[in-house]
């Protein structure tokens, strides 16, 4: 009876999550006079993408480190409404401080504090802006998985009296949950402008769910995430829409004399759903995109030090305004 | 156990960003300014004077004068309230060579009632009530349209639009093309009303001014509602009761709202 009980309690706060999950917010809110919000800002693709499970949260072998992380990258936009339009270029310089902390056996937190630097470049002239984005944390619990044996199975190198429950399996599951920070400031500068997904924030707190999932047997690893961005409206009434993105990578492990080297290849994606403006959808802010990446760390002592490129192999971001060109980044992590 | 826990954390989680507001606004004596962004194009091409058109029947057509009366704008608000711009000032030339860097057009609309507007309704050209104001009631938009060609004799009346350029057929290699569509005094009358609605909300507050960016497709004037030949006397288009109807029921049909923005 208590059993049941308790069962129906768990689906019932399961239920209403993803009720929650997947309800909008209701009514418009008033604007505050002063603010204004962007004429037309396709995705955060600064402000996410940068610090979003496509790009990876940490390094391959999930240890504990702090470390900085440089992002580069290159957007087409399509400044104004017609085929033969002028075109802009984005360039995102992300600067960031990244860290993974044990709190203890099976929990551990990810923090990146972001410093962007974005231009622009039109036809005659060039915008730019700079200054601290939105920070996330995330906190992440981890199920670790033991190797069972099949009771018609004969193990022949089982020693009796050793407990073979404490042999792990080589899997591990990680489950987060976490915020992202409106540190970041979304200006009302760049009102003017056509495609101003060039922000250095989103201005609005976001919520974070992902679920991470490796494994390593010998030298080779795979290690592949799911998340979802639960995105609010910030105090220009803009909501960012929601995002999922997905990320699996392979690598493989050379141990050298006294170092390592361990290259990977990788795929991943992101969807976006439309952005809402004073709780309307708005036309052309959804998208996908998926990317295919290859790169390689190298460890030496207690150093990680990692570069990777990514380019995309499909997209259709929001009808076509925007193009991802490609993606680059190099990381210096310290292990703890 | 475990599993509550994460999920009550979880819970907490969303309730706390996923809080809003549902208070009324109180808009009562606010105005605000309303832009209108005309962007003249050639289906999905930008309009530019002088590159060379095709159209239906193997005809091409090149411009080097694209402009046209826009009047009598008003905006209908989501509770159906209309809010129409004075008389006095709301006639306006819309000339691609005064045009912007990309090639827009803007009207700015100054003291509109603050709400959220769903659609737009203006005219092509200068209707009955506003001609027979006379030649002294027509204000500065007078001099304005003389100055800007819009005007045959006062008897006649204003020039609705003007198209001025070259074409070329099977027949004729860049000849000339001259389309000025327009009311004849009170015997003919072109005038025609266009109403869009928005994709989005147009918010227009004191402190918020937003652009309702309007695309016209230049290519419906020839191969809109009629398909009309320049071979067939299309080429010079002037005060004729035939043609020029024709012209005007076409016009009606380039205009679409692309996008809205609220800033």
């Amino acid at each position: 009876m208590i059993n049941v009980f308790q069962n129906f309690k768990i689906k019932t706060i399961l239920l209403s999550l993803l009720g929650l999950f997947f309800s909008q917010q209701h009514q418009a809110a008033v604007i505050p006079p002063h603010e204004h919000s962007p004429l037309k800002v396709f995705c955060d693709l600064c402000g996410c993408s940068t610090s979003s499970g496509s790009s990876g949260f940490g390094t391959l072998d999930n240890l504990s480190f702090v470390g900085l992380r440089y992002i580069y990258q290159d957007y087409e936009s399509r400044d104004g409404i017609f085929s033969n339009s002028p075109t802009s270029n984005e360039r995102f310089n992300t600067y960031q401080v990244w860290g993974r902390v044990p709190v203890n056996e099976k929990l551990y937190f990810n923090a990146i504090v972001p410093y962007q630097d974005l231009y622009r470049h039109f036809e005659d002239r060039t915008e730019y802006i700079n200054g601290l984005g939105d920070i996330t944390v995330i906190g992440w619990y981890q199920f670790k998985f033991f190797k069972k044996h099949k009771d018609h199975e004969v193990d022949f190198n089982h020693v009796e009296g050793e407990d073979e429950e404490n042999e792990l399996s080589g899997h591990r599951l990680n489950l987060g949950i976490g915020v992202k920070l409106p540190t970041g400031e979304f200006e009302n500068r760049l009102t003017d402008r056509i495609n101003p997904g060039f922000q250095v924030g989103t201005g609005s707190l976001d919520g974070i769910f992902s679920v991470l999932h490796s494994y390593s047997k010998n030298r080779l690893g795979v290690n592949s995430s799911a998340t979802y961005y639960l995105k609010t409206e910030n105090k220009n009434e803009y909501r960012f829409g929601n995002q999922f993105s997905f990320s699996s990578n392979v690598y493989y492990n050379v141990p050298l004399e006294k170092s390592a080297f361990s290259p990977f290849l990788g795929i991943s994606g992101d969807v976006y759903n439309s952005i809402k403006q004073f709780n309307e959808a708005l036309p052309e802010t959804n998208g996908n995109i998926v990317n295919g990446a290859f790169g390689s760390e190298f460890m030496i002592n207690k150093f990680i030090v990692g570069a990777n490129y990514t380019f995309p192999i499909s997209q259709n971001l929001f009808g076509d305004n925007v193009t991802s060109k490609n993606r680059f980044m190099v990381y210096l992590n310290y292990v703890l | 156990m475990k599993i509550t826990k994460i999920a009550l954390a979880l819970l907490l989680c969303i309730s706390i960003i996923s809080c809003s507001s549902d208070d009324e606004e109180d808009l009562t004596g606010q105005t605000g300014s309303l832009t209108l962004k005309f962007d003249n194009g050639v289906g999905a091409q930008d309009f530019i004077f002088g590159t060379s058109y095709n159209k239906s029947n193997n005809e091409s057509f090149k411009l080097t004068t694209l402009k046209y009366i826009i009047s009598n704008i008003r905006v209908k608000d989501s509770k159906g309230n209309i809010f129409t711009y004075p008389t006095a000032n709301n006639v306006f030339i819309v000339d691609e060579a005064n045009g912007n860097t990309a090639g827009e057009i803007l009207i700015t609309l100054d003291d509109v009632d603050a709400a959220d507007y769903v659609e737009i309704t203006f005219g092509i050209g200068i209707d009955q009530s506003r001609f027979l104001l006379g030649a002294a009631g027509q204000g500065d938009f007078l001099a304005e349209a003389q100055a800007a060609g819009m005007m045959w004799s006062w008897a006649t009346g204003y020039r609705f639009m003007r198209f001025d350029g070259t074409y070329t057929n099977a027949t004729v290699t860049d000849g000339a093309l001259n389309v000025h569509m327009g009311s004849v005094g009170t015997s003919l009358d072109n005038y025609k009303e266009v109403t869009l609605t928005f994709p989005n909300s147009v918010r227009v507050r004191e402190t918020a001014s937003p652009e309702i960016h309007i695309e016209a497709d230049i290519a419906k004037v020839f191969d809109g509602e009629t398909s009309v030949n320049f071979s067939d006397g299309y080429n010079q288009v002037h005060t004729s009761a035939t043609t020029t109807p024709v012209i005007a029921n076409n016009m009606k049909g380039i205009f679409e709202v692309h996008h809205v923005h609220n800033n």
